[in-house]
């Protein structure tokens, strides 16, 4: 036993009071007024005949409630034994390891390994343990099933191995992201146990470019605690250097980001062009940063078959100093209409087709218009195509079969024929079609906003579909899709499909069941007609648009339809990437991607601006955004953190409560007993 | 001629005296039936004993001349007579905070203004001045010696006023009233005594070197005379706060015996410079007091008298 304020502990000795007051001569009762003391002399005190104490029971009572009440304050607390431990079913730890690109720096490493060595160790026997690592996204490395399936001696061994394997890389970090899943995923009950309380231990650099502020709105469970463990940089000064926006595409631009605990205001930039010595190079130039500002500037023009490495000087961490700058040539990407409409004819929806795809700086698009009859041209590998016309069985064939491939394709349904065209596209069942009757006009409801199609207008801003009036519009059942993802309804009671995705292969048919122009709407004279097909494109060429050029994690803007395609690494390995699979990034540097009928295209790739925001968020930041954080996490040393361990179980034990009680109970019971003696001793006087 | 009044059998017990709350009722209780015959009819006039005829000199005041003389013999005398209702009394009243002390119902200080007021009453009604100088440590109130319509109504409204003072200190008021009443007369202290002896036979030194009769009335309460209490108690002064722890078994024949050697002291003094000393226990009934006072007052007007006519001289009034 022990206890948390040892000072109390002295309050025990109090006991003697009573014993004391007991035994001790009583004092003269009362006072006596006399008018003058001058023929007074002191007489020596009398002692009364108390030799013996007289009251065993009335005194043992008092010296009772004086312990007790004493040990009370003193808060006792049991050290839990092994037993108890294994009675209450021990603890779930997830502990969670940043492997961000912040982790780079110096020593940071070796002292994350040193904390999880830490973690381990305090572990018990009957301990549940999760491990996982977070940068943008959370990975599992030991899942608590894993551990509890593990024999008891296997598990560090299987553990080790595991953290063996794990480094920083070069990612940004996403903590409140990281946090929010790792709850999700440790909030499952444990195999048959009693659901518990987890304890997050979070190592981190807690850096302010973590991400963290998603996690004002989360909503925490209960029984999730949250324990950071923080690391602290040897190092004081740290500079970024990122790629900056600029107007022109050949203007290369740089900023510079001094962090806010820097002493260091003297950065230096130079760089290098990469593979052609004969290109023009970065101009050299000096900066002075105040600490926690920031700086843009020109480091020159690019030429787009030149690549650049930009470095800064003057900082202690070398990890986010260096950018890379290319300039690709904007990539050609074909839109193909099947229908019959004149070019020139602007009561035809291919006249605002035509006009809605505008070039940027990263695609030109071309529009390839094919009458009915006319033939498809082999070389041509469309990324979106749009059907708005009944087409002949072999162009569907073909069509299909690129939508195997992965290719999308928007039906516009202006009559009931498009519509079984447009099921049979997708390579589904007939379904049945009627002209829906409207009265006066429909609206889109229930919007899809995941969708490609309408994710642009997920902000409640720009949400606003009641401006689009409906006046005809084909009913299909949307049951009868099966299979099919409805991106929007029409409203009214029959809740009748509007737009729907209908999957094939890696590709799919979007079916408007309404015209986009003419009797059935308006939709091509809508302000949101151009950005959600330039978005469609967009979404349908493989990538997100990057205004900030391509992170370490982004996936690499490959073409569609490309059967193979090789990317050389910045490390100089090279990897054979197959059609519309996926390439995620994993360093900085400039990736060569070499297609097999195309050009070699060169993408650099950066480290994530916000990574360079290395100084870390304090206690009371993370706090504010509401994390449930342990008292632990106030504990800097070890004897503050055995303190608080201390109080956490005196806490959940709150034997001072009993203590209290008890203490009451035997004042009472010597109340009621002086009482009685009392009464007793006057009724024998009187008597 | 005056008249001794000869005291009754029954007096006023002071504890039932004492419940009359009016000072005034109080001394009127007293007095009732007490003053019938004490002194000379006030009716009688000026004054009756001639004392001598002396020739008129300039500054004599021309109201005293004896005109019949004049007529007769054409000689301007003067006719002087014994001043004998012009007595001059200063009644000193104790109000220290001791004096606040009483085992029973009431206080010495009760007692005390019962006693000064009865003096200033009885001697009011001889046609005598009367003055109170009410002090504990310092002077707290001063009335000067008068006979004038509703003085004794300022000197009882005075003594009821008071309020317990502080400690007492003899010195200061005596020597202050040697100081101011230039006129011989006569000084009534009362008052319980219980300070130290030193200073006080100065100061009635010089008062009475001044020529003031003196008379003391020592008040104590009968608990002060033979400490009579039982249980051990925390004795508190009154005047000082100090505290003692006293045994009254063990510590009540030391008390006597330092009390007895204090008024032996006190009587020495008083006898050594003339003075009369009255020790007055508060359970002394009053008319006894004022009897023996008034007889002892008598006589020494009577022998204060004698001794001039016989040395020819005479008090200057």
């Amino acid at each position: 036993m022990s206890v948390l304020s040892w000072l109390y502990v002295a309050g025990v000795a109090l006991v003697g009071v009573p014993i004391f007051l007991h035994m001790i001569r009583r004092t003269p009762h009362g006072k006596v007024p006399f008018s003058t003391l001058m023929f007074l002399q002191p007489s020596p005190p009398r002692m009364t005949h108390r030799s013996r104490i007289e009251h065993w029971l009335l005194l043992l009572l008092r010296a009772l409630a004086v312990v007790l009440i004493a040990l009370a304050f003193a808060r006792p607390y049991w050290r839990e034994t092994e037993q108890q431990t294994l009675a209450r079913g021990g603890r779930r730890v997830a502990l969670l390891i940043d492997v961000s690109a912040s982790l780079q720096r110096k020593g940071m490493w070796a002292q994350s390994q040193e904390r999880v060595t830490h973690v381990l160790k305090d572990l018990g026997s009957e301990d549940s343990l999760a491990v996982f690592t977070f940068d943008t996204a959370l990975a599992s490395v030991l899942r608590f099933d894993d551990w509890d399936q593990l024999a008891a001696d296997a598990r560090r061994p299987v553990l080790d191995e595991r953290l063996k394997t794990l480094a920083p890389n070069w990612k940004g970090t996403d903590l409140g992201h990281a946090l929010s899943e790792a709850v999700a995923a440790v909030a499952e009950r444990g195999s048959g146990k009693q659901p518990k309380s987890v304890e997050l231990v979070v190592i981190s650099d807690f850096q302010q470019g973590g991400r963290i502020e998603s996690l004002q709105q989360f909503q925490w469970p209960d029984g999730i605690v949250v324990r950071p463990e923080f690391l602290k940089a040897n190092t004081e000064n740290n500079a970024g250097l990122h790629v900056a926006a600029s107007l022109s595409r050949e203007d290369v631009k740089a900023r510079i980001e001094n962090s806010i605990d820097a002493t260091a205001e003297r950065f230096a930039i130079g760089g290098e062009a990469v593979g052609n010595a004969t290109a023009e190079v970065p101009s050299q130039q000096d900066a002075v940063i105040p600490p926690g500002q920031s700086r843009v500037l020109k480091v020159g023009e690019i030429d787009s078959s030149t690549a650049w490495r930009v470095t800064l000087s003057g900082d202690d961490e070398p990890f986010d100093n260096t950018v890379w700058v290319s300039k690709a040539a904007p990539r050609r990407v074909t839109v193909a209409y099947y229908g019959n409409d004149s070019a020139d004819d602007p009561k035809a929806l291919r006249y605002f087709l035509e006009r809605a795809f505008l070039p940027t700086p990263e695609r030109e698009v071309e529009f390839l218009a094919y009458a009915a009859g006319q033939p498809v041209l082999a070389g041509d590998r469309p990324v979106l195509v749009f059907v708005v016309a009944p087409q002949e069985s072999s162009v569907l064939q073909t069509l299909g079969k690129q939508i195997e491939d992965g290719l999308r394709v928007v039906v516009i349904a202006r009559d009931d024929e498009m519509t079984r065209l447009a099921v049979a596209l997708a390579g589904h069942e007939p379904v049945e079609v009627s002209e829906a009757k409207v009265s006066n006009y429909a609206m889109l409801t229930n919007v899809d906003f995941e969708h490609p199609l309408f994710s642009e207008f997920s902000d409640a801003k720009l949400a606003d579909f009641t401006k689009l009036p409906i006046w005809k519009h084909r009913a299909v059942d949307a049951r009868a899709l099966k299979g099919g993802r409805v991106l929007a309804q029409f409203d009214g009671e029959s809740s009748l499909p509007a737009l729907v995705e209908l999957p094939r292969g890696s590709g799919s048919v979007i079916v408007s069941l309404f015209g986009w122009h003419g009797d059935d709407s308006r939709f091509v004279l809508w302000s949101k007609f151009v950005p959600m097909v330039n978005h469609l494109l967009t979404h349908s060429l493989g990538s997100a648009p990057q205004p900030r050029g391509l992170m370490v994690g982004d996936r690499l803007p490959l073409a569609l339809g490309v059967k193979d395609c090789v990317i050389k690494l910045p490390s100089g390995e090279t990897r054979t990437v197959a059609a519309s699979e996926a390439f995620h990034t994993t360093e900085p540097g400039l990736y060569v991607v070499t297609a097999s009928d195309a050009e070699p295209s060169v993408w650099a790739v950066n480290l994530d601006p916000l990574e360079s925001r290395t100084t870390p968020l304090r206690l009371d930041e993370l706090k504010s955004l509401g994390l449930p954080l342990t008292d632990m996490a106030a504990a800097s040393t070890d004897e503050e953190r055995r303190q608080l361990q201390s109080r956490e179980l005196e806490e959940r034990q709150k034997y001072w409560q009993w203590l209290i009680s008890a203490g009451i109970v035997v004042l009472m019971l010597e109340t009621w007993l002086a009482g009685r003696t009392a009464y007793q001793q006057s009724a024998a006087m009187q008597g | 001629m005056t008249q001794t009044a000869a005291p009754t059998a029954r007096y006023i017990e002071p504890k039932a005296l004492m419940r009359i709350r009016s000072l005034e009722l109080r001394v009127k209780a007293v007095m009732e039936g007490f003053v019938t015959g004490l002194h000379r009819s006030p009716f009688h006039g000026f004054s009756v004993e001639f004392t001598e005829y002396r020739q008129f000199s300039n500054g004599d005041d021309p109201r005293f001349l004896d005109w019949k003389v004049v007529a007769r013999s054409d000689r301007y005398y003067i006719k002087r007579f014994e001043d004998e209702t012009n007595l001059r009394c200063h009644l000193l009243v104790d109000n220290s905070r001791s004096m606040s002390y009483g085992s029973g119902t009431f206080a010495k200080a009760d007692y005390a203004k019962t006693l000064a007021a009865c003096l200033a009453y009885s001697l009011s009604q001889q046609r005598d001045a009367v003055g109170l100088v009410l002090f504990d440590e310092k002077v707290e109130d001063q009335l000067p010696a008068r006979f004038r319509h509703g003085h004794l109504r300022q000197i009882l409204v005075a003594l009821e006023r008071a309020t317990g003072g502080q400690s007492t200190n003899l010195v200061e008021p005596l020597e202050r009233v040697a100081s101011q009443v230039r006129k011989r007369g006569l000084v009534v202290l009362i008052s319980d005594l219980l300070a130290p002896t030193t200073g006080l036979e100065r100061a009635l030194t010089a008062l009475s070197s001044c020529g003031h009769e003196l008379v003391v009335f020592q008040t104590l309460d009968p608990r002060e005379l033979d400490f009579g209490f039982e249980s051990a108690a925390l004795f508190v002064d009154q005047e000082s706060g100090r505290e003692l722890y006293v045994d009254p078994a063990t510590s009540r024949d030391h008390y006597k015996r330092r009390l007895d050697a204090h008024l032996s002291e006190l009587r020495t003094i008083c006898e050594k410079l003339g003075a009369i000393y009255h020790l007055v226990p508060t359970d002394m009934p009053l008319e006894i007091l004022l009897g023996e006072f008034f007889t002892e007052s008598q006589r020494l007007k009577s022998r204060g008298r004698q001794s001039r006519r016989s040395t020819g001289g005479a008090r200057s009034t």
